[in-house]
């Protein structure tokens, strides 16, 4: 049988929108201009994540199952019409973007990993981090992000309430294994499923259960 | 608990199989060439690193006729896994233990279709085959329904350096103690996104690519995939042995979205993080195989990571030079060239390379027959991500 590992959440957040989320707190989180305009959606919503968890700096697992859908609908839309690509947004379509801009904002030269792996991707980032956290010792910042938010994305989404949405813990391993509980089955309506696993772990830890057990 | 590689598997423009790959390096014989089966504007101007078989041929190829929407990517997913586990020797109660897991990488997977799909959205009737298979982890849940894989799967991305964190990830799954056996690896297709995306950048050259050399002009896009059946000293006990996993480092630049820093900070201390793991000093690396794109950034500031931790006292060489760059696939592709090199005992030489750049690093433009007791693999990508893996013979 699978085996399992206790891993205890330090802090955590989460955000949605239907449409776009409104208030990234872009400015006072990355105050370079140039940087700033640079960030693809996922990016953002992930700077603004790891800020709510008051993390700057460490190992980091990120994932998302559709990446920067934005920046691929760009060059597809370039290629279709056989026009230029931007270099930029080129470069901004690779899936570990958004914390790659992490790293630069806050020159962190820790580890890096990202996930993708369709509707498994938060339950996958979790084992990623929990491993991270039992190899290392230390705190690990996971978070997955999804955007949506593509032209005639009404014509073929059929599975989000939520275009935009992102969650974010930061975990290290239990001390001890008192009070763990597994992780709820239950499903928030509405967010994309890829998400869902992330999203669970952090209701249970706003309801009170800091320590939850990841399979591994 | 030490890593051994057990079982390996390749296909790319230079053979269909490990045997063919090694007979290709042996001979210098490069896969560069127009491509036959690339749809692209740019096949007429640009060479590429393809695999040669259709992609009717590798449905044949692996028995797959019976599944839809099967996309490039993950067929050739599907011929590097089944040779690797048929040369490990796994049967189909160790595939499908809950010890074994699987831990692969693609960065294109399903964008081999992208604008087929895009173009379908705003369509009525039939959506296209192709659509449930646009997600990069799509040929990971593929390899694990066609094989029975129970253990823990995942897809990792992080652009060029995705095979290499995908080997460190399972290396580490094994010594921590977690599952007893991982396949490892990645698969990348040519696709018209990258090309027309790396071609923005400038960066594609219409010759053969010329990996350290100064007048290198770019990379030629390749595709393949190579995966590695890694084990657990306890369950490999009296099986063939490629090599050890010692050590794997992962650092980030922090300095620009997609170059790395001109100092080589990032590359030199992934090297430096797989050098503490695998406890071994930089004298005791006998072949380096280079990321070496044939780009004047990457290489540039390669060798000069290289020079700073290494000085000429190691053999470097880049094998893109034949194989092209695979992308989300190169690293576990030169993982298994450099597995070979410790076997057999012969470091593959620069090929392309007339006019060496940095004249102070060590490149060979000879095969060197040598015992090869270590052999670090780089791997570097958008985002500052990069990547080093070392292998060491067996003791």
């Amino acid at each position: 049988m699978p085996k399992v590992v206790a891993i205890n959440i330090i802090s955590a957040a989460k955000i949605y929108a239907p449409i776009k989320i409104e208030d990234l707190d872009e400015k006072r989180i990355v105050p370079k201009m140039m940087l700033r305009r640079r960030l693809t959606r996922n990016a953002k919503i992930m700077l603004y994540l790891a800020d709510k968890c008051d993390f700057h700096g460490g190992k980091i697992v990120y994932g998302s199952a559709f990446g920067e859908l934005q920046s691929t609908v760009g060059i597809t839309d370039a290629i279709l019409s056989d026009t230029q690509i931007s270099p930029t947004l080129f470069q901004n379509s690779v899936y570990n973007s958004a914390p790659s801009y992490f790293s630069l904002l806050n020159t962190d030269k820790d580890e890096i990993i990202t996930i993708s792996s369709g509707m498994r991707t938060s339950k996958v980032a979790l084992q990623t981090a929990a491993l991270q956290a039992l190899i290392s010792g230390e705190r690990v910042l996971c978070v997955v992000t999804e955007c949506l938010d593509i032209n005639m994305i009404e014509d073929v989404n059929s599975c989000a309430k939520y275009l935009e949405s992102g969650a974010a813990v930061v975990l290290e391993i239990a001390k001890d294994e008192s009070g763990v509980l597994e992780i709820e089955s239950l499903k928030e309506e509405g967010i994309i499923e890829s998400l869902q696993e992330l999203i669970q772990v952090i209701s249970m830890n706003r309801e009170g259960s800091s320590k939850v057990y990841i399979s591994l | 608990m030490k890593v051994f590689v057990t079982g390996m598997g390749l296909i790319s423009a230079i053979g269909n199989n490990v045997a063919e790959n090694l007979r290709s390096l042996k001979n210098t014989k490069t896969g560069i060439a127009k491509a036959e089966f690339l749809q692209s504007n740019y096949t007429s101007s640009i060479l590429f690193g393809e695999v040669k078989k259709s992609n009717a041929e590798l449905i044949k190829l692996t028995d797959s006729t019976s599944e839809s929407g099967l996309t490039r990517t993950t067929l050739l997913s599907y011929v590097a896994v089944l040779e690797s586990v048929a040369d490990a020797k796994l049967n189909s109660n160790e595939i499908q233990s809950f010890e074994t897991g699987f831990i692969s990488s693609s960065t294109v997977e399903g964008m081999t279709h992208a604008d087929e799909l895009y173009s379908d959205t705003n369509l009525t009737g039939e959506p296209s085959e192709f659509v449930h298979s646009f997600g990069s982890g799509e040929h990971v849940h593929r390899v694990a329904k066609k094989l029975g894989i129970k253990g823990i799967t995942s897809s990792i991305n992080t652009a060029c350096s995705s095979s290499a964190n995908a080997i460190m990830f399972g290396a580490r799954l094994i010594k921590s103690g977690r599952l007893n056996r991982v396949i490892v690896g990645g698969s990348d297709a040519l696709a018209k996104f990258t090309v027309n995306g790396f071609n923005s950048l400038m960066i594609l050259t219409d010759e053969p690519c010329r990996p350290f050399d100064i007048d290198r002009k770019g990379l030629n896009l390749g595709e393949g995939a190579g995966y590695l059946v890694l084990e657990a000293e306890s369950v490999c006990k009296g099986k063939k042995k490629y090599a050890e996993i010692t050590g794997y480092g992962n650092a980030n630049d922090a300095h620009h979205p997609s170059a790395t820093s001109p100092e080589a900070n990032g590359p030199k201390l992934a090297m430096q993080r797989a050098l503490k793991i695998a406890k071994i000093n930089p004298s005791e690396i006998d072949y380096i195989n280079a990321h070496g794109t044939g780009t004047q950034a990457n290489d540039n500031v390669e060798a000069l990571g290289i020079e700073k931790l290494f000085g000429k006292a190691v053999s470097v060489s880049s094998t893109k030079a034949i194989t092209g760059h695979t992308l989300g696939a190169a690293g576990a592709i030169e993982a298994i060239i450099s597995c070979e090199t410790i076997k057999q005992g012969k470091i593959p030489p620069q090929t392309n390379m007339k006019d060496q750049d940095n004249k102070n690093i060590n490149i060979p433009t000879e095969t060197i027959s040598k015992q090869v007791n270590y052999v670090i693999s780089n791997s570097f990508a958008f985002g500052g991500n990069n990547t080093s893996v070392i292998f060491g013979g067996v003791k």
